[in-house]
């Protein structure tokens, strides 16, 4: 069955062909997931005609927002955080596979978020699965502290909020015992924890080769942070420079994850993807593959989304670079407008 | 302080310099200097000076919008031509005719609330209680009732109206600033941040027609919600007509309490009842793309969304055409990267959900014929999307859940008409034929509000007990 060829070929590379692969999850959802099969069909396409990965129908992400794509009955339901405008649809993605899900994390994580192997202490700022059911990066977080965390490993965000207390006397800990750490946060959270070392006028040292793994967006409803100010506070508070800081790209409607190659010495812009997604960025005009050098709408196949959306089109802007990709932007820019209604608008009147 | 105008333009190049004290003194002037200039103008010297000052704004080639439109476009992105057209639609409500009819309607509203009505006074903001005129058997506007009343107080002072402008169309002020000097309110203007140009020039132009007026508008921008600003001021003006968000109009709300007057966003739609003819099909999908472009989609009388129970992908076929057209007679600002990729994701999601999806290039606009007929704002750029319908009243029942958001509606097709009832239901408060929703005029009743009897009242006299549709809201 295609789902555990896919499995075996993300725990080795050996295992299968992403090509071959790729096909058979098209047709594995062609026959399965009624509404994509029906836009196939319209669009005259359909596993007879296809006969490349890169020409697989994708599904714009928004689709997830109103439409339940599943190919068999959903284990778990992740939702998206919708955390910046009132009103705002979720996505839902209805996730039948959640072992696959978590071998991708065991196959991934480790080589750009552990390079130095082992099993570091873990500090996590971002709430568990507990706290947030529906979080897929919650669910992660969770299997990343099960399976890779070392001892003395912790998780400070609570209900109320993040404890702050907790969180300083943990890394005064590492300071004192010199074990190196990973810290996993969102953007946010970090904020937060840095709002927080500001206010008491905390610095820590962390003991070197200390990371840390960065998720999540940089907007709120009110504010936009910079990569840049966080990773210069961080530096400044905990002494862990910009190179010791990972990013991760990933959403709620994928189940498997692009990473930086900054622990690795690569560049800390450009994310890659494990060795069973691809990512290709595409002219909006078009839909063609954009030129070297031109942003376009990043367009994701991902084989561990065999249960739901193998082809997704983000609402990310990118490049391909270094054999990966550079985000750029996201789809929407700067809306001009007058007195007329918006979307978001109606839909927040509505409740 | 001599030219209110003047004032205006300066401050709006540097709001950095606006501060509480700053416009308090600016309110201060309008009501002790501004409210006995208007008081000095007759009836026909003030439509004069309006309709020639539209007239002005009208002609593109006039020296005022020489000097005004590098900045609009700028701004507004609006292409030239699509600048031109959209001003030329709004205007065209405001001719001479127009204006005469508002100022008659704010002296026929005057004489009826010029006994013993509470003012506030521009200097302390203090209540009191003044003997007006008795309302005489004068026949001729002119000197009949706001004129006459604001004529009786002599020249005693007033407190002015603030008028707060909200997003980057033009031409937003026109009608709260005619109600306001026909009402012989002076005005001060809070223009948006983003398009701080229009009203200052505007209120030039008035005052180069009529240099009593320079007294009576001052046109300011400055950044909107400043506490340490609008605190003092508002205790300061008489009555606040704001556009603006949700969230604006609620701030605001609090703020200005019973005395604000307030327009939120809204949309518009059309409705083509099946009995058009298809020999009309041409004609009437140019007038609807002429209503999707003007203004490029961003104002609440903009065309976001068509019902029809006639021949959907036909319609939708023509709408194409036309704005296919539309985009070579008024072209679109350029697509950026993120909108280019935002409307791209919008057709394919439409796409995968079924419906027809017109296949232009990007920036000439989307049309996309959707069989789920609940009503969704558009994005702008051009799209609307054409919702088939069984009959035209099931229109009516689709649109139930954007009730009170709707503005205008365009109406074509022998059936539609039948539907005003239905629609004035709803909350829409201007029905015309296709291409002419962007040319409400000066006599609209915005929101079903009657903004010249709205200012004329007093905010705690009788006239002020007549509720409109929004203050309940």
């Amino acid at each position: 069955m295609v789902v555990e060829a896919i499995e075996r070929f993300v725990r080795s590379v050996a295992d299968g062909d992403f090509e071959s692969l790729a096909l058979r999850a098209f047709a594995f959802q062609f026959e399965r997931v009624e509404p994509y099969r029906r836009w196939c069909e319209r669009s005259g396409r359909s596993p007879a005609t296809v006969v490349h990965w890169r020409d697989i129908p994708w599904i714009p992400t928004s689709v997830m927002k109103s439409v339940t794509l599943a190919a068999a009955p959903a284990r778990v339901v992740f939702r998206s955080s919708g955390t910046t405008t009132a009103g705002e649809r979720r996505s839902v993605h209805h996730h039948p596979f959640p072992d696959l899900y978590r071998r991708s994390i065991e196959s991934s994580f480790p080589e750009l978020c552990l390079p130095r192997g082992g099993r570091p202490p873990m500090l996590s700022i971002i709430p568990s699965f507990t706290l947030e059911g529906d979080s897929s990066l919650s669910f992660m977080i969770d299997h990343v502290l099960q399976i890779f965390g070392g001892d003395g490993s912790a998780a400070v965000a609570e209900a109320r909020g993040l404890d702050l207390p907790r969180a300083r006397s943990w890394l005064a800990a590492r300071q004192r015992d010199g074990r190196a750490f990973l810290l996993l946060a969102t953007a946010l959270a970090l904020d937060q924890l840095l709002r927080g070392f500001e206010r008491l006028d905390l610095r820590f040292r962390a003991p070197a080769g200390s990371a840390v793994f960065l998720t999540g967006g940089f907007k709120t409803r009110h504010s936009e942070l910079t990569l840049g100010d966080l990773l210069g506070r961080l530096h400044e508070r905990a002494g862990i420079p910009a190179g010791g800081v990972v990013q991760e790209y990933g959403m709620t409607e994928l189940t498997s994850q692009a990473y930086t190659r900054s622990l690795v010495g690569g560049r800390a812009d450009v994310f890659v993807c494990p060795h069973w997604m691809r990512v290709q960025a595409l002219d909006p005009s078009t839909l063609d593959e954009a030129l070297p050098g031109r942003d376009g709408l990043l367009a994701v196949l991902d084989l561990a989304n065999v249960g739901s959306a193998l082809h997704l089109l983000t609402e990310d802007l990118g490049r391909a670079e270094d054999g990966g990709f550079r985000l750029t932007g996201r789809a929407g820019g700067a809306e001009l407008r007058g007195c007329s209604l918006r979307a978001e608008e109606l839909e927040a009147a509505a409740g | 302080m001599s030219s209110t105008g003047s004032f205006g333009c300066a401050l709006a190049a540097d709001v950095e310099q606006v501060d509480a004290a700053a416009l308090l003194r600016v309110a201060a002037h309008l009501g002790t200097a501004g409210a006995p200039a208007l008081a000095s103008i007759d009836a026909e010297r003030l439509e004069a000076a309006f309709a020639g000052a539209v007239e002005a704004f009208r002609d593109p080639d006039s020296p005022e919008r020489r000097r005004l439109d590098p900045d609009l476009r700028r701004n507004t992105q609006l292409s030239q031509a699509c600048l031109d057209a959209s001003l030329d639609a709004l205007l065209d409500g405001f001719s001479r005719f127009e204006v005469r009819a508002v100022l008659a309607r704010a002296a026929r509203a005057g004489s009826a609330t010029a006994e013993s009505t509470p003012e506030r006074s521009a200097a302390g903001g203090a209540l009191r209680s003044r003997r007006r005129p008795p309302s005489g058997p004068d026949r001729t506007p002119a000197s009949n009732g706001s004129e006459r009343r604001a004529r009786g107080s002599g020249a005693a002072s007033a407190a002015p109206h603030l008028i707060v402008l909200a997003g980057d169309l033009p031409g937003l002020l026109l009608q709260p600033l005619l109600a306001s000097l026909a009402v012989r309110r002076p005005v001060l203007v809070k223009s948006s941040s983003r398009e701080p140009f229009f009203a200052p020039a505007f209120a030039a132009a008035l005052a180069a027609r009529e240099p009593a007026l320079a007294d009576a508008i001052a046109a300011v921008a400055w950044p909107g919600g400043a506490a340490a600003i609008e605190d003092g001021l508002h205790q300061a003006v008489d009555r606040v007509v704001a556009y603006g968000s949700g969230e604006a109009i609620a701030a605001l709300r609090r703020r200005a309490a019973e005395r604000l007057v307030a327009f939120g966003p809204k949309a518009s739609v059309a409705i083509v009842a099946g009995a058009a003819p298809r020999r009309d099909l041409p004609r009437i999908a140019a007038g609807l793309a002429r209503d999707v472009a003007l203004f490029e989609q961003r104002g609440c009388l903009s065309l976001q969304a068509i019902y029809t129970d006639g021949d959907a992908d036909a319609l939708a076929d023509a709408v194409a055409g036309a704005l296919d057209e539309a985009s070579h007679r008024w072209p679109p600002p350029p697509l950026s990267d993120e909108r280019a990729a935002a409307l791209r994701l919008l057709r394919e999601e439409a796409a995968f959900l079924g419906c027809r999806v017109t296949a232009t290039a990007l920036e000439r606009g989307t049309v996309i014929v959707d069989r789920d007929s609940a009503f969704r704002p558009s994005p702008g750029q051009r799209t609307v999307r054409i919702h088939p319908v069984p009959d035209p009243e099931a229109a009516l029942e689709a649109l139930r859940a954007a009730a009170g958001r709707l503005q205008g509606a365009a109406l074509a097709g022998a059936g539609a008409a039948a539907l005003s009832g239905g629609l004035r239901a709803l909350g829409v408060s201007y029905l015309c034929e296709p291409g002419r929703l962007q040319s409400p005029g000066a006599t609209w009743a915005n929101g079903g509000i009657d903004l010249v009897e709205e200012l004329s009242g007093s905010r705690s006299g009788r006239a002020w007990s007549r509720g409109s549709p929004s203050r309940r809201r």
